[in-house]
């Protein structure tokens, strides 16, 4: 047993920001990592680009605020 | 319960530095597998990350203060928002005042459903909603002008993905470490 126990953290509030903060970013990612490989394979560079993080970037603060308002809830 | 908040405000301050960390070692890997401009970018990515991180975690402490706090006063000299909390008091900055009604009578607010959650909601969404446009722009930026290193970019944009995990790890492993 260690002489010093750690002090309790609330792990709560730092999964919950960190989900939050994950949100955005992945969505953003992944629309982005689509259009990108869809440019490619279609040749119509950059508009599948353009409109695929846009989709991700709506969608990632669609989530994030719906995350927010669960948050605010609980 | 203040050693509580300095652990929490410990981890969430460490991550920023973390992913800026990471994404510069990768960067500075890929300076020399692939090429600067590639490095540069990823490590722009990561700044970016590490800087939309604080922008989230301030609306969310904002957004904490007018849920958990139900006797504000102000002080000189107090700042910022949850940064510093004794017992039940919590010091505001000067341009959220308004929020409270009167200078520097103790307000009891959040009692219930209070409008000043909802007034701190919709402040601390519009401001992200601000930042939001901000990264947007900057996209479309790298988009229009530099889109073979956009994959780049997100890359380090997505630094942030490895450093929760690693923090989850080591959260998880403390609190074993705790209970046994």
């Amino acid at each position: 047993m260690p002489n010093k126990l750690p002090s309790k953290i609330n792990y709560r509030k730092i999964a919950a920001i960190s989900s939050l903060g994950l949100m955005l970013p992945s969505s953003i990612a992944v629309g982005l990592f689509l259009g990108y490989y869809l440019d490619k394979f279609f040749g119509t560079h950059p508009w599948l680009l353009l409109v695929f993080f846009i989709l991700g970037a709506v969608s990632g603060f669609y989530s994030l605020l719906r995350g927010l308002s669960k948050f605010k809830d609980e | 319960m203040t050693d509580n908040i300095s652990e929490e405000e410990k981890i969430l301050r460490r991550i920023p530095v973390e992913i800026l960390v990471l994404s510069f070692v990768i960067a500075l890997a890929s300076i020399f597998l692939l090429n600067p401009l590639t490095a540069l970018f990823i490590f722009a990515g990561g700044a970016f990350s590490a800087l939309s991180f604080i922008w989230l975690k301030r609306s969310i402490s904002r957004l904490l203060l007018f849920k958990n706090g139900d006797n504000p006063s102000r002080e000189k000299g107090q700042s910022p928002f949850l940064e510093k909390k004794r017992g039940r008091h919590f010091y505001v900055k000067k341009g959220d005042r308004h929020l409270y009604g009167k200078k520097e009578e103790p307000v009891s607010f959040f009692r219930g459903q209070s409008p000043f959650l909802k007034k701190a909601l919709r402040s601390a969404l519009a401001l992200y909603g601000i930042r939001l446009v901000l990264i947007i722009a900057i996209f479309f930026i790298i988009i229009f002008f530099f889109s073979r290193n956009i994959i780049a970019f997100v890359a380090g944009f997505s630094t942030m993905v490895p450093v929760f995990l690693a923090e989850a790890v080591i959260g998880l492993s403390r609190m074993k470490q705790w209970k046994s």
